[in-house]
């Protein structure tokens, strides 16, 4: 009786919360037993550090004549440039005179807007489209298919490599359109697919007889169900974005004022990237930054593949 | 299984007719064309400019330049070249498609020979160290950046320890008098690694008879020994030997950057599908039925997970262009993707268009040919 | 494809003549020992890009690339040409000066002698003949167009529209007949430095080329084997995509001969050869500068091919090459990576070029001559120029850059030439008020003298200077956005921070000017945009071509040049400027042109159309233990010593 009571009592958020708590326990479990999720992760937080602390450094202890990462130089050091580490420049500065630490922590900040946005658009157009084709099949099916064929048709790098003389690549237009591509892309397959596989379970067809709407059976039935495995595809695609994004850079090929993949060009085009060891202070540090937000966002996908597919956990 | 042949053939048709109006449409919104690069020098009348603009074939209406372009490409015509004028843009993809070629063919086979017996290893060794060490080194060089790991590789093989030159395709100096043009022995070259994977497939069904592991696997590999030491002895034979191994010996560092990229690719899907097939019924009997772990893994397991790698495999081969713009800019290797490369920084419409045109068509051949290799592969898939 | 330039004519060097086993042992040993195989001396040299032909039609036509030209420019002569390192006027081909003009029937006659005993590659002796046939082919009218505009790239300036024809006099004499009396341009530095080609190899194909429908594009389709030359180097040998070589012309006509460069201007050209001697611009006068005799001293020139300069420098440094071409020169890391090396020697050289700043002047307030002022004022090249870059860009002032002080006015006004920072925005500020430009709060410099002197009321540091604002066009009217394009970091580092710091400049005045860094197409087709230039403000480059005559002085500022796609982006119209360009292209000598120079000089410095802003100096290294260099000091740099006929290699 009293239980009772108390099961009427509690509002229904609040079981949501603590169906989603204990869900999410669960799956935090797990991927913390897949060992590189947990290891990406920490990564991307030692990342996401660095990011916060860029604009605090600078309204703190760093002058932003001499530290600013775009318009920076510091005089003290005329005639060295580029300069070695020093207490003053822990990563020492560029050809031009500018802090390699601050343009690297400044940098952060636009991989991960550029990623994530980019990432999160994929996946939402991915999603919806992948619902919609496995839901209604027949037409709409075969127009996004092979939309996502032609998208495929093209390589990706090669593709933006003509674009940028269309349009003014800057980062957030950058962001817009490796998203809205590879939305459309090969990630339309693999969500409809496991869309497929929710429209024929006995619940979707219980909704369809109780009278839901299409819309209402996409948007709450077969989306939540395809959401883990989107937001899987998320995780690898912010590693393709912030790859894609560093190899346009480091080309030349992209009008942002600074990145990681900047960096390395400048060090290249004022030609002391060979030197290896001699500059290493030019390249390493931008290019192992690329490297690792690369690696940690795909150990997090891995981790999560764990959670999304059952047959890969140990038991 | 014709029915669905031809049904797909038309499906093939119909895209590539959109990828060909798309890339048109593309090139038609680029700001400018070629002849713009003329303003870097006055002494150039805009009557000149004008006729050559017409010699090009940018002038008249867009949709008059679109019908003539997509007759040209049906009709086996790309154009010609602005850069190389009056070069055909098909002779040139000619000269450095078999460099990119052997490049990449090689380095992917390589990459899939390690790739594979890895996955197999480590989904076998599910949770050991060994499975996260393996995968964490996989997925680093998976995710590295390309520059980078070329950057390392040139200095530490050609700087420090001077194995390699630092770039190229093969050495001036030996190559001053030669009795074949080098895209001959990459030809060459393409085809005794063509030939050697048919000597090793066929020997694979072939030895199939032989009821005794052991016996097979001698027999498998001593046809992998005479595979080779036929194709060294006719390249000897033949006097291109020095020339061949010139062009090889370039190779080595461009093919192993691209391996170490790409072999974690191919490893971690293997992982992935092989731990999938472990939980199969079919898996469960027969290791119930108490056969050894090595044969439960190599003949039922793997033979099942081999599919999607395959796959994704072959699919991945259509991408040697803009997978080379990387690998062959930082090696000098003037293939594919370099020209490609070239061709869009000087707006040389054509030949860029080319590239991408060659490309879209060997993605769609290769999506064909996995349809097919599913149909011969999969027990399960009939059409 | 392969082998298009396949072609042994002489045997510098033989190495495959043995039995095949051997040449296979030796083969495998050959990789591993580059640079001792050539009994012969040879000189590796590498470039960055490819040939793209190896017709000479298409080469100085559409093909016009710096790279075809480093490799195939020894192949043709021309009558005349300035001569590096003083790029003095002499002749080659020819014997003497030309006639002066005569006029008769509305039309202007000169002839050229060319010199007797000079010998094509095929036994042949060049005459009159082939002078007359390769203008015949220019001057080719078809469909209403001249073959030489047909043909496009850089023939149209060798055969200008005022020329009429090239007739033969005798076997050695020719006559070029104009319809007004030519000015420098299209008769010194025009028709007399034209590539000349063979009439009897190629007759027949162009008899073939005018047969087709397209005569231009069918003369450009040939693809020329065993073509009989008369210059120094001929091509052997190109291997697409890996390197092209270049075998010594033993029937070179000028080899042995020596030309003397005496500091009064003088120079003499002596061919024992040929027999043949010539005195020019007052002889010996002075101290000689220079003593030059024609080789060509190598046997062969191997150019491999690099794709990235990382590869080349590696290269340079192990000694594979003596030295690479790169029209931009070294960057600073490069230079000082190279510095380090024995036997790499670095030179630097004046560039032959600028980077700019352009106004629109057709709007506000670019218009407005204060405002242009004002912001050149604001611009202080030293400050980037000596502390941002360190010292790796020169700043320059001229419309004519220092480096070449025959046309170069040193006397030319430069708004805010050594001020300081406090100074140039006092100034900016009185010369914007002066002219009725005002603001809602006006800047005020804090704390001059000061280190932070520079900085705009924009620090609180106890004094209380309100930040600029509201900067107004005399009207009253607020200022409107102005966009500063210019090339992005990616492809200039260089003119990519220059725009962030007169960006910064500008708006610590609340000019309200915003940086555009894009890429280059995208820039280039802004500013020519096909129905008008569309920009504000824009920063680029130019590299200036003949420096013994700057002909673009009339292109970039004269008034005829304000259409759309011509080269006056800027819009400047100044009538005295016209005539003084119009009087400087129709001059017959660089004496009479050399006040003219001066003159436009002034008047664009205080107009400012462009600031002209910097350039690099060319900064070239080459192995000093493999290659010799009768000089080094030349305007652009060595890779102006080309074709490379008085260089020696040393190992």
């Amino acid at each position: 009786m009293a239980v009772e009571s108390r099961v009427r009592l509690e509002p229904l958020w609040r079981v949501r919360a603590r169906l989603f708590l204990r869900s999410f326990r669960r799956n935090w479990a797990l991927f913390w037993e897949s060992r590189i999720g947990p290891l990406g992760l920490g990564i991307i937080l030692l990342f996401v550090l660095m990011m916060v602390a860029h604009p605090i450094l600078m309204a703190t202890v760093w002058d932003p004549r001499v530290y600013d990462p775009i318009v920076g130089f510091d005089p003290d050091l005329v005639g060295k440039h580029p300069a070695p580490p020093s207490p003053a420049h822990p990563l020492g500065t560029d050809p031009i005179g500018r802090d390699v630490l601050s343009q690297l922590m400044w940098s952060t900040r636009s991989e991960f807007a550029l990623g994530v946005t980019a990432a999160l658009i994929t996946v939402t157009i991915g999603t919806l489209i992948g619902a919609v084709c496995a839901y209604f099949g027949g037409i709409v099916d075969a127009i996004f298919m092979r939309i996502a064929d032609l998208v495929m048709l093209f390589p990706f790098i090669a593709l933006l490599m003509v674009l940028r003389s269309v349009i003014h690549l800057d980062l957030v237009r950058l962001a817009l359109v490796m998203g809205v591509f590879s939305g459309f892309g090969g990630i339309t397959l693999t969500l409809k697919a496991q869309a497929l596989t929710v429209k024929v379970k006995p619940y979707i067809e219980a909704a369809k007889v109780a009278g839901g709407s299409a819309f209402h059976i996409i948007r709450r039935h077969i989306i939540p169900n395809i959401l883990p495995l989107s937001f899987l595809y998320m995780m690898f695609s912010v590693t393709g974005a912030v790859f894609t994004e560093a190899v346009l850079s480091y080309f030349g090929l992209l009008d942002i004022r600074m990145s990681w993949g900047i960096m390395i060009h400048t060090a290249e085009s004022a030609g002391y990237l060979g030197a290896f060891g001699q500059y290493w202070w030019l390249w390493a540090p931008p290019g192992v930054a690329i490297t690792l937000l690369c690696f940690a966002f795909y150990l997090v996908g891995r981790g999560l593949e764990t959670l999304v597919n059952p047959r890969l956990r140990k038991r | 299984m014709l029915r669905f042949l031809a049904g797909r053939l038309a499906q093939i048709l119909v895209t590539f007719f959109l990828f060909l109006t798309v890339v048109f449409l593309l090139f038609q919104a680029m700001p400018g064309d070629y002849t713009k690069q003329f303003i870097m020098n006055p002494k150039i009348p805009p009557e000149a400019r004008k006729a050559l603009q017409e010699r090009l074939g940018l002038t008249g209406s867009v949709w008059d330049q679109y019908v003539h372009y997509i007759r040209n490409v049906f009709t086996g015509n790309l154009g010609v070249s602005f850069q190389h004028y009056p070069r055909e843009v098909w002779d040139i993809i000619k000269e450095r498609l078999p460099r990119t070629a052997v490049l990449f063919l090689v380095a992917d086979l390589v990459a899939f020979a390690l790739g594979f017996p890895l996955g197999k290893h480590i989904a076998w060794r599910r949770g050991r160290l060994s499975d996260y060490a393996v995968t964490v080194t996989g997925v680093l060089f998976y995710t590295v950046f390309t520059p980078l790991l070329a950057i390392v590789l040139l200095y530490v093989f050609s700087n420090v320890l001077g194995w390699f030159r630092s770039g190229g395709f093969l050495t001036p100096s030996l190559w001053l008098r030669p009795p074949v043009p080098p895209q001959t022995v990459f030809l060459l070259l393409t085809a005794t690694v063509a030939g050697l994977l048919a000597l090793w497939g066929g020997g694979f069904l072939v030895t199939r008879g032989i009821g005794h592991p052991r016996p097979r696997a001698w027999a498998r590999r001593a046809l992998v020994l005479l595979g080779l030491a036929l194709a060294a002895g006719a390249w000897w034979q033949s006097g291109l030997g020095p020339y061949a191994w010139d062009i090889v010996w370039h190779m080595v560092l461009p093919v192993l950057a691209v391996t170490l990229i790409s072999f974690g690719g191919t490893m971690l899907l293997m992982r992935d599908s092989m731990l999938e097939v472990i939980r199969e019924d079919y898996i469960t009997t027969a290791r119930a039925k108490g056969l050894p772990d090595k044969v439960v893994r190599d003949r039922h397991a793997a033979r099942t997970a081999l599919l999607p790698t395959v796959t994704n495999f072959t699919i991945g081969l259509g991408f040697i262009v803009s997978g080379g713009i990387v690998t062959e800019t930082m090696f000098s290797w003037k293939g594919m993707g370099l020209t490609y490369l070239e061709a869009v920084l000087q707006q040389d419409f054509p030949l860029a268009m080319g590239c991408l045109i060659f490309t879209g068509i060997l993605v769609l051949l290769l999506h064909l040919v996995v349809d097919v290799l599913y149909a011969f592969l999969d027990p399960r898939i009939s059409y | 494809m392969v082998g298009r330039a396949q072609r042994v004519r002489h045997k510098g060097f033989k190495l495959f003549g043995f039995p095949k086993e051997v040449a296979v042992r030796k083969a495998w040993m050959l990789v591993a020992a580059i640079g001792l195989w050539a009994a012969g001396q040879v000189l590796n040299i590498g470039i960055f890009e490819d040939l793209t032909t190896t017709n000479i039609w298409a080469r100085i036509g559409p093909d016009a690339t710096v790279w075809n030209t480093y490799v195939l420019a020894g192949q043709h002569g021309a009558l005349y040409g300035p001569v590096p390192p003083v790029w003095i006027w002499l002749p080659s081909l020819a014997e003497g000066f030309p006639s002066p003009f005569v006029e008769g029937d509305g039309k202007w006659v000169a002839t050229v002698k060319i010199r007797q005993g000079i010998f094509w590659t095929d036994g042949t002796p060049f005459t009159a003949d082939d002078v007359v046939f390769t203008f015949n082919v220019l001057l080719t009218e078809v469909d209403g167009m001249r073959m030489a505009l047909a043909l496009g790239g850089n023939w149209p300036s060798y055969c200008p529209n005022s020329l009429l024809a090239v007739e033969k006099v005798d076997d050695y004499t020719v006559r070029f007949v104009y319809a007004t009396e030519p000015g420098l341009g299209e008769w010194t530095f025009g028709a007399l430095g034209c590539p000349i080609v063979q009439k009897a190899y190629w007759e027949p194909k162009w008899q073939a080329a005018l047969q087709t429908e397209d005569p231009a594009g069918s003369l450009l389709a040939v693809v020329p084997e065993d073509e009989p030359i008369l210059g120094g180097y001929d091509l052997v040998r190109w291997e697409p995509g890996a390197f092209a070589v270049v075998d010594k012309n033993p029937a070179y006509y000028a080899t042995g001969e020596t030309l003397v460069l005496y500091a009064g201007g003088g120079a003499a050209l002596r061919n024992p050869k040929l027999n043949y001697s010539f005195e020019a611009y007052g002889g010996a006068t002075g101290p000689v500068l220079y003593e030059l005799t024609e080789g060509p001293y190598v046997d062969s020139i191997v150019y491999p091919i690099y794709l990235n300069q990382e590869a080349a420098v590696l290269a340079l440094q192990k000694g594979e090459i003596a030295m690479f071409l790169n029209p931009l020169g070294l960057a600073k890391g490069f230079e000082d990576r190279l510095k380090a090396t024995p036997g790499v020697q670095i030179i630097s050289n004046p560039p032959w070029g600028f980077r700019y700043l352009a106004f629109n002047l057709r709007r506000e307030p670019m218009n407005y001559k204060a405002f242009r002022v004002a912001i050149a004022t604001l611009i202080d090249r030293e400050y980037v120029a000596e502390s941002v870059f360190q010292g790796i860009i020169t700043p320059m002032y001229s419309a004519v850059p220092e480096s070449n002080p025959f046309w170069h006015n040193p006397n030319i006004v430069v708004y805010g030439r050594g001020l300081t920072r406090a100074e140039r925005v006092a100034e900016a500020v009185r010369v914007l008020k002066e002219a009725g430009f005002s603001w809602e709060a006006e800047p005020k410099v804090i704390h001059p003298g000061t280190r932070n002197e520079a900085v705009i009321g924009v620090l609180p540091d106890g004094t209380e200077v309100p930040a600029p604002k509201g900067f107004k066009l005399p009207d009253g009217r607020d200022c409107p956005e102005l966009e500063l394009l210019a090339p992005s970091a990616g492809y200039d580092p260089l003119r990519a921070t220059f725009a962030l710091y007169i960006e910064q400049w500008c708006r610590e005045l609340a000019i309200p000017v915003k940086a555009n860094l894009t890429g280059f197409n995208v820039l280039v087709n802004k500013v020519w945009a096909p129905d008008g230039f569309d920009f504000d403000m824009y920063i680029l480059g130019w590299s200036l071509g003949n420096p013994a005559f700057p002909d673009y002085l009339y292109y970039f500022w004269h008034s005829s040049q304000d259409v759309p796609e011509g080269f006056n982006t800027p819009g400047y119209r100044n009538p005295e400027y016209d005539r003084l360009a119009e009087a400087f292209l129709a001059a017959k000598s660089v004496e009479e042109a050399r006040p003219l120079v001066f003159r436009m000089q002034e008047l664009l410095a205080e107009d400012v159309p462009y600031v002209i802003l910097f350039d690099t100096p060319i900064k070239e290294a080459f192995r000093a233990d493999r290659i010799a260099f009768p000089y080094t000091e030349v305007l652009g740099g060595i890779q102006f010593v080309w074709p490379l006929t008085t260089v020696k290699a040393l190992k």
